[in-house]
């Protein structure tokens, strides 16, 4: 990956995860919001996920990820990571 | 506190002002406290709206669960105290039930002016179906599955449920062996439950009028065990007439 290219790409998938919240009936407008503190529960994590994939790959966001770091800046960074890396999530050599 | 305040309180309306009450909410074993955000659309205006957030839910999904009841009461208690010095009412549904009144007992205050019990037994009621919390995984997901609370979605999904599970379980384990406190609160009780409700919950709610020295009333509404999950619009007047302020202040 090219780094001058990585925070677009990172701010991208932000814009990505501040629509689909939206979507799914979660008011989040920026990075520090919180994807919980905004109404998230077990059926929007299953959502996001299953959007996720649809958008990003199979395995971009995994629901342990989502649960430990879960503003709209963590769970961007969380799908970035895991599409950078090109490899499954538990091949991840992070 | 925290910018982003207590983790294990969702407070879902705070009036900048002096709220003529603190409505104060818990969800059932394994429900999330988002179940009542949707109240501040209808809860009387001048009543602030704040739901318990349980250990293995939302943003406290790490937390391990309680393993006593005592345990569990004190740090929701604790969790609480900012809110117990003014006027407040507990509702719960079922477990939730069990830990408002265990609340309103631990708090012990005059500043409770009602407990809402809804689809729960009383405390002297035995539990009259089988226990499940200590069923292997997939039967006690077949057991969540037949109650008709937890999403098909949420049930299917085998990450997640190995996230979800211990905290279920917790749950449930301690509103299957939850009984035996006998004293009466001095604070008026509504019970609800739903008129189709076929769970020994309903059938136990009776003994709830031994449990407040204030008179408790039964109130029935339309559907079954989880009626909650349908937000009857009867469910509004009901909290409503009950927390305003002339049917309870002095």
């Amino acid at each position: 990956m090219s780094q001058t290219s990585t925070p677009a790409k990172q701010a991208a998938i932000e814009q990505w995860v501040i629509a689909t919240c939206a979507q799914l009936g979660l008011t989040v407008a920026e990075g520090d919001d919180d994807f919980f503190d905004a109404g998230g529960t077990s059926l929007t994590v299953i959502r996001i996920i299953a959007r996720a994939e649809e958008e990003f790959g199979t395995d971009a966001l995994s629901p342990e990820e989502l649960i430990e770091e879960s503003t709209v800046s963590d769970i961007a960074a969380s799908i970035f990571r895991n599409i950078s890396a090109g490899t499954p999530l538990n091949a991840d050599p992070r | 506190m925290p910018t982003r305040g207590d983790k294990r309180l969702a407070v879902y309306r705070r009036a900048a002002g002096e709220p003529a009450m603190t409505l104060i909410c818990v969800p059932f074993a394994g429900g999330n406290p988002e179940l009542f955000r949707p109240w501040v659309q209808w809860l009387s205006t001048d009543i602030d709206l704040l739901a318990v957030r349980l250990p293995g839910h939302g943003r406290r999904m790490r937390d391990a669960p309680f393993g006593t009841w005592e345990a569990l009461v004190d740090d929701t208690a604790d969790a609480l105290t900012p809110f117990l010095s003014a006027p407040h009412a507990f509702f719960g549904h079922c477990f939730g039930a069990r830990l408002a009144y265990e609340l309103a007992h631990r708090v012990r205050t005059a500043m409770t002016v009602r407990l809402f019990v809804s689809g729960c037994r009383s405390p002297d009621t035995p539990a009259d179906a089988a226990r499940v919390y200590q069923l292997p995984d997939a039967e006690f997901c077949s057991a969540l599955a037949t109650t008709g609370a937890a999403p098909p979605e949420v049930l299917g999904n085998a990450d997640l449920m190995r996230i979800l599970l211990p905290a279920v379980r917790g749950e449930i384990r301690l509103a299957e062996l939850w009984g035996g406190r006998r004293q009466a609160l001095d604070l008026p009780i509504t019970a609800i439950y739903g008129q189709e409700d076929q769970t020994g919950e309903r059938k136990g709610m009776a003994g709830w009028s031994d449990f407040s020295t204030r008179g408790c009333e039964f109130v029935e509404v339309p559907g079954g065990h989880f009626y909650l999950l349908a937000e009857p619009p009867c469910l509004r007047d009901i909290i409503n007439s009950r927390l305003a302020v002339n049917q309870w202040s002095t």
